[in-house]
């Protein structure tokens, strides 16, 4: 990208430059990139750099003075078109070393690496997840050297289901692009029959567009087009608009937010006859939806939590806890220099069993309890109480996207934060997870008080050396109901 | 042409280079003024101090320097004077063990007799807590 910006404001400076001499584009036809560099290269440095600060300049004006809405450059090429149209022609689009651009490969869109496409049976390609977008990936082999799979999606199931083999060099994109549209031509009937099978299947079809404009693109970025570009578009842009119009627009408006990017939203709407900016309306009232959706459950929560702050056995645990941080539990002192009591000041590298006797205290402690000793959760490390802590009704508030930005520092008092360690030698699987620890374990009773088996007052982040993976609150049963579905993007 | 490229290519690659060893250096001269400001740790300390602490340390086992050490040992050493919790331990661990010979007689040397005692138990009772868990 920055290659190109270069490229396009090293041809437009020397535009702007040879203006004057020329008038406003008198005698323009007569200018070339031989003579521009020619001029260019006669410019003593101050020169040059005046030359491009000036260009900066004009540029930044245009961009504010225009209605256009596209990216600066856009505005100054078309600012500039006329004077440099032939000049820019080749400069001013995209090219192979665009990060944006895919590569067209039978059918399936691949990535590019060093100005060479991606073959789609590599593993790379079949792992990246940017191509999603364009569907289902290479899965399915022909089982034979110098056969290929072609893309199902664009040229059609083929006998088995999975696309078309054909015969062909598998890592030639050309070859193989060929060789699909080819043998997919051989049947006129498949072809209006895949049309049909796009029109069934939004999801499909979205896919289709998204590859059809992708083509494109790749094919317009090449210098010189291979032979398959004409007849492939021809044959994409043709089905593309049949399958839009026999297609329910409705089911497709919803699909098209997942394959529109700012580079190919112009042509998405003149292939789907604007149903483009009717994709970006629905993505809009999608996105209100959620936002309301997400306050909603936000407020739902916030009143749970308020709930369970008043829950007595949770006042009652948490003056356990902080009883407990002055006592020593077990043999937990052990080699600690404490026998019976110690500071609260001080951890004892006990915060999990702490934490766990403070919820399933002593038979003769104070206090309401939210389970008994009888049923302590023994074994468990401070980053495994995900579990447990679930068994009794726990919820952790970090898996809902609506409570996703709370914080130790600002969750509401009564929380149970459960960290992992950033960096450690021990793996704990948890709840399907991998994270290391043994981590740490605390309740937080006041924006001062973060108690385990001691008193800490700020969340016990140890500077970044634990990360917080749960903030858990026993929330009444009713608030799920309450609850509403968060629409996806 | 080819030749304007290269030139361009070269000025931006020396220039990406210089900016990222200064920048190298930068970050050792921040750290060492920080820690150096630090006469005396208020409370029980602060994530955003321990933060600063294990930064220098992941700083130190990059990239030598001895006055960022011995900056790093005294201040680690006015941590001990009001915090003794284990965990702390942890934060200069990259340079007690990735540079444990050129680090370790400095950190002797900060400490004070009370605070290397103090420092044993620490690496002992996190040692402990990592064999045998903490539930």
């Amino acid at each position: 990208m920055l290659k190109f910006f270069l490229k396009i404001t090293w041809f437009l400076s020397l535009a702007n430059f040879f203006i004057p001499i020329h008038g406003n584009g008198e005698g323009v036809s007569q200018w070339n990139q031989a003579r521009v560099e020619e001029g260019y290269a006669t410019l003593k440095m101050k020169e040059k750099v005046k030359f491009h600060r000036t260009l900066m300049m004009a540029l930044e004006r245009q961009a504010l003075t225009t209605q256009y809405e596209q990216s600066k450059i856009e505005v100054y090429t078309t600012y500039h078109s006329n004077l440099f149209v032939d000049l820019l022609i080749q400069q001013a689009h995209a090219s192979m070393d665009d990060k944006t651009v895919r590569c067209q490969f039978g059918g399936w869109m691949t990535s590019i690496k060093n100005s060479k496409c991606a073959p789609p049976w590599k593993r790379s390609v079949r792992d990246d997840s940017s191509l999603d977008k364009f569907g289902g990936k290479y899965a399915h082999s022909c089982g034979g050297a110098n056969l290929f799979r072609c893309n199902p999606i664009i040229f059609g199931p083929g006998e088995d289901g999975h696309g078309i083999c054909t015969t062909t060099d598998d890592n030639d994109p050309n070859l193989a692009t060929s060789s699909c549209l080819e043998d997919f031509n051989k049947d006129p009937v498949s072809a209006r029959e895949h049309v049909k099978r796009l029109a069934d299947n939004p999801e499909m079809l979205s896919q289709y567009l998204a590859i059809t404009v992708e083509t494109m693109r790749f094919c317009e970025v090449q210098e010189s087009p291979f032979s398959y570009c004409s007849q492939l578009n021809q044959y994409l842009e043709s089905s593309s608009k049949s399958a839009v119009s026999c297609a329910v627009q409705e089911d497709l408006i919803s699909f098209l937010p997942v394959i529109m990017t700012p580079f190919n939203e112009d042509e998405l709407d003149a292939l789907t006859n604007g149903l483009g900016t009717k994709a970006k309306e629905y993505m809009e009232q999608l996105e209100e939806r959620q936002l309301s959706a997400l306050r909603h459950n936000r407020e739902v929560f916030e009143t749970a939590i308020k709930a369970a702050q008043a829950d007595q056995r949770l006042i009652d645990t948490i003056e356990r806890a902080k009883t407990n941080t002055t006592r020593c539990l077990r043999e937990m002192c052990e080699g600690t220099g404490y026998s019976k009591s110690k500071p609260s000041s001080k951890s004892i590298a006990f915060c999990a069993a702490y934490v766990k006797h403070a919820l399933f205290p002593y038979n003769g402690d104070k206090g309401r309890r939210f389970a008994n000793f009888s049923e302590y959760p023994w074994g468990d490390d401070a980053v495994e109480s995900a579990p447990w802590l679930e068994k009794q009704g726990f919820v952790n508030i970090l898996d809902y996207p609506s409570m996703s930005n709370i914080t130790p520092e600002n969750a509401p008092d009564g929380a149970i934060i459960v960290y992992e360690k950033t960096s450690g030698r021990k793996n704990y699987t948890v709840n399907g997870k991998k994270h290391a620890g043994p981590g740490h374990i605390e309740i937080k009773a006041s924006d001062k008080e973060y108690i385990s088996d001691f008193i800490n007052d700020e969340p016990t982040r140890i500077g970044g050396l634990r990360r917080p993976i749960g903030i858990y609150y026993k929330l009444p049963s009713e608030y799920k109901k309450q609850l509403q579905e968060i629409p996806e993007i | 042409m080819k030749n304007i490229k290269f030139i361009h290519s070269f000025v931006l690659s020396i220039l990406l280079l210089s900016s990222c060893q200064s920048y190298g250096s930068n970050m050792k001269a921040s750290y060492i003024e920080q820690l150096h400001a630090i006469s005396k740790v208020d409370g029980n300390g602060s994530n955003k101090l321990y933060a600063l602490i294990r930064e220098s340390a992941l700083e130190l086992q990059k990239d030598w320097s001895p006055e960022l050490a011995k900056e790093l040992a005294r201040v680690f050493n006015e941590i001990l004077n009001v915090n003794d919790n284990y965990f702390l331990a942890e934060l200069i661990e990259p340079v007690t063990k990735g540079r444990a010979k050129e680090f370790m007689p400095i950190l002797d040397k900060a400490l004070s007799d009370k605070n290397k005692k103090v420092y044993k138990e620490m690496v002992k009772m996190g040692e402990r807590e990592n064999t045998n868990g903490n539930g």
